[in-house]
């Protein structure tokens, strides 16, 4: 159960990294950026336990470190998301049942979303990396917010039925 | 005392922070296998991209499109359906016809300078999360192009080569953060140093303290040895804002650049210079002033009645 369980969650955030490349890469977002990835991701976690979301996000976080876009090390990726998976798992906790209340699981991926995005940031810092000015950064992190919270009612629906159809009835 | 469950996943949560952090270690002392990945990534998806690229590029009524979505009716949808593949035949052919100016202007900047480029379509822009700007162009080192070698579009310079594989190109544009470029002012020679700042305007740092640059000066590109990354003489930019308060050890100034980085459709890559520095003469031409029309309005009095 454990090994299909990886696959399967290897094979979504594949899917999903083929789609933030090919599709979303292309398009020009107006304010800041928008990465399904991220988005996808986030709300994948907060539908996950513990232990799921912790694999999911060193999952996800590995294929966001093979894009040929990014100039941080190998591995920052990961590290940002296990992270932050981590943290939206234990705190989700607390909140019950989040796929019947999807305005408030949108509010959470949106900031779950900002949050990893300046966590990133804050690694690139440690790790001696150039930054980018305050601004454009506030800039790409409401434009982030924005669009994650704007499209919501796309994208999480299918993650939602793609989660309860393949992994709702097992448990690590 | 924790329940078993919880200790079980901080003991994973240790496990997978170790193994990220052995990652960014493998990589920061240069692993080839890990910095391979990346381009293998990058020769893996740019012939997709590049596919993508035509079949996204007129993606201007992306969102209204998708909000028209919940709209049925066969004869609305049948006449729906014919207005949009007019309208994208049209927004295709305007792609088709801006990317062409674009390609001839960069053509004629090269020829001026006698550069030998390689032109190439940009399939993709960087991700959103990864802070840094970036583009994907649809040529590598297959067609001449290697790392470090300048890139241009017809306004001027947009950036250099980051990275290559056989068929495409990441370039790092001009306005990202870590991106360094010695200039010069055309005309005084003054020297500094241009920075990317992650917005559309750029920092410019002059070498000599001693020395002042004006609002509306043209930048041009310094050139390295051998050409690499950058070849002399390419319009970088425009002053916009200069702060020339004395006493500090270095004078600073806003630069606006010249290419439009955020709508590039084609991109030449200077493979090598054969006519030497152009010194200045890639200066651009200051726009023509726009003619203001005069009217003059004469009020003629209507006669009255009683005269």
């Amino acid at each position: 159960m454990f090994t299909s369980r990886i696959f399967i969650t290897f094979g979504f955030f594949g899917a999903l990294f083929f789609i933030q490349e090919i599709v979303f890469n292309q398009i020009h977002f107006l304010i800041g950026g928008f990465s399904i990835f991220l988005a996808v991701t986030m709300t994948w976690v907060a539908m996950e336990s513990r232990n799921g979301a912790l694999i999911s996000g060193f999952i996800a976080g590995f294929f966001l470190d093979l894009s040929p876009n990014i100039d941080s090390p190998f591995g920052q990726w990961t590290l940002v998301l296990t992270v932050m998976a981590y943290l939206v798992s234990v705190n989700r906790e607390g909140l019950g049942d989040l796929a019947s209340r999807p305005l408030t699981l949108s509010l959470i991926v949106a900031a779950a979303v900002t949050i990893t995005l300046i966590a990133y940031l804050i690694a690139s810092a440690i790790l001696g990396e150039q930054l980018i000015s305050f601004f454009p950064a506030l800039q790409e992190l409401t434009g982030n917010f924005i669009w994650t919270l704007m499209l919501a009612p796309l994208y999480m629906p299918i993650t939602n039925k793609f989660h309860q159809f393949t992994l709702s009835s097992r448990d690590i | 005392m924790a329940p078993r469950g919880n200790s079980r996943s901080r003991l994973l949560l240790v496990i997978l922070l170790v193994t990220a952090l052995f990652l960014i270690t493998l990589d920061l002392r240069g692993v080839s296998l890990i910095s391979g990945t990346r381009s293998a990534t990058q020769t893996f998806f740019s012939p997709i991209q590049s596919f993508s690229s035509r079949l996204f590029a007129p993606i201007g009524n992306f969102f209204s499109d998708v909000s028209h979505l919940g709209r049925s009716g066969n004869e609305i949808e049948a006449l729906q359906k014919e207005n949009e593949a007019l309208k994208a035949k049209l927004v295709l052919q305007k792609d088709l016809k801006g990317k062409l100016t674009q390609l001839k202007s960069v053509l004629n900047l090269a020829g001026e300078a006698q550069y030998k480029i390689v032109s190439a379509r940009v399939i993709a822009r960087g991700s959103a999360t990864s802070f840094s700007q970036t583009i994907t162009i649809d040529a590598g080192s297959s067609s001449g192009i290697a790392r470090d070698m300048t890139v241009m579009s017809g306004a001027g310079l947009v950036g250099a080569v980051k990275s290559v594989t056989a068929n495409s190109a990441v370039i790092l544009l001009i306005s990202d953060p870590t991106f360094r470029i010695g200039v010069r002012v055309a005309g005084s020679q003054v020297m500094g140093i241009l920075s990317g700042t992650g917005s559309r305007n750029f920092e410019l740092e002059l070498l000599d303290a001693t020395e002042t640059v004006k609002i509306g000066d043209v930048l041009l590109a310094r050139g390295s040895d051998g050409g690499k990354p950058f070849v002399p003489g390419i319009p970088v930019g425009l002053v916009i804002d200069v702060d020339n308060t004395s006493g500090q050890l270095t004078k600073h100034g806003r630069v606006s650049s010249y290419a439009k980085l955020t709508s590039l459709g084609i991109v030449s890559v200077v493979i090598s210079e054969t006519g030497g520095d152009p010194r200045d003469g890639l200066v651009p031409p200051k726009p023509m002033a726009t003619p203001t029309p005069t009217v003059t309005i004469t009020v003629t009095p209507t006669p009255s009645p009683s005269a």
